[in-house]
């Protein structure tokens, strides 16, 4: 047994203690996944600044907490990691709501077939193809969602929006268009290409692209 | 070139695509347990800015949670600004207190690179500025 699982268990007993225990429980989540949190927040709430991170997390934190109070964190029905990455995922989609006022869309049949009929028609289908057959198609997605949080500010703000409208195709007015309304923020069209083009760029570098002599 | 054109071609828009089934397909709202336990074992994917970020909230805002009490992001940022300007004034007292026993060549010195040093920061900030 190692370090950090006698610590989740640690955990565990804390939790469903009395209040002083909860309290270290939460402590010890502080200490030990915070930046892990954090992760999950940033691949949601991609156009988050960091002053929003800690709003975010701070009702992460306090979700847990309420939770653990009310007594409705059962350890042995579901796992430590679980329940805060389930917790986390869902604070990020409730700022992201309230301050974007973007309504998460589950058409996820549009997204597949659209994502398909595009890919195919360009120099990446072969990539795409390829990886389907060695089943790393997860790979490169996870590593698209592992790059485009590393990307500046501006740039996930852009990131955020053409994800959001796929699979409209948004122009750099449009896009323009959005940043003012959602963000309040007056950017240059020259700047939103050039955050565009390291969007591109970024996805790019998540492709096995060597592998297939492109 | 025009900087301004706007020519997505289908390459890009396939990256578009692709970029969109990474967030919106591929990222499940629940995970297993075994999936939980494996994704809270890799690295976080942060940016050094935000990687900054959180290291400098430091831990007194979980002790006003515990009680009930949320920090507000203006107050944590308020809160920063007035450690930084304490830890300054700190800085400025002991520097008088230390400078009266400094020659005037010494205290040229230590003006100019102080002077130097905060040019470089506003420089710093400057490109930070405009890269974003």
């Amino acid at each position: 047994m190692d370090d950090s699982t006698i610590d989740l268990e640690a955990i565990d007993i804390y939790l469903i203690g009395n209040e002083e225990e909860i309290a270290e429980g939460i402590r010890l989540i502080d200490a030990h996944f915070r930046e892990k949190i954090i992760g999950i927040i940033r691949k949601k709430a991609l156009s988050a600044h960091q002053n929003d991170l800690l709003d975010i997390y701070q009702n992460v934190i306090l979700s847990i907490l309420e939770c653990a109070k009310k007594g409705n964190y059962w350890p042995d029905a579901q796992k430590l990691e679980s329940f805060i990455y389930t917790i986390a995922y869902r604070r990020a989609v409730d700022w992201l709501r309230d301050k974007s006022r973007i309504i998460e869309e589950y058409n996820t049949d549009l997204v597949v077939e659209s994502t398909k009929e595009i890919i195919c028609g360009s120099k990446y289908n072969e990539i795409w193809q390829k990886a389907q057959s060695e089943g790393k198609r997860s790979l490169i997605l996870k590593n698209i969602r592992n790059l485009i949080p590393k990307l500046k500010h501006r740039q996930r703000q852009v990131a955020e929006i053409i994800l959001r409208n796929f699979p409209e195709l948004l122009d750099l007015p449009s896009i323009k268009d959005q940043l003012l309304k959602r963000y309040g923020e007056d950017v240059t069209t020259v700047a939103i290409k050039r955050a565009r083009q390291e969007v591109y760029s970024k996805i790019k570098d998540a492709l096995p692209i060597d592998d297939y002599g492109d | 070139m025009d900087n301004t054109t706007d020519n997505v071609n289908k390459d890009e828009r396939a990256l578009e695509a692709l970029l969109a089934a990474a967030f919106r397909l591929d990222f499940p709202e629940k995970l297993s347990d075994e999936q939980a336990e494996k994704f809270f074992k890799q690295t976080a994917h942060l940016s050094k800015e935000d990687k900054e970020a959180i290291a400098s909230w430091g831990t007194d805002f979980i002790e006003k949670l515990i009680e009930g009490e949320k920090t507000t992001s203006d107050k944590h940022q308020k809160d920063i600004i007035v450690n930084e300007e304490l830890e300054q004034e700190s800085f400025a007292m002991n520097r008088d207190k230390d400078g009266n026993d400094l020659d005037e060549e010494t205290r040229r010195k230590i003006d100019e690179e102080r002077k130097n040093a905060l040019e470089e920061e506003d420089k710093k900030d400057n490109r930070q500025n405009n890269e974003s």
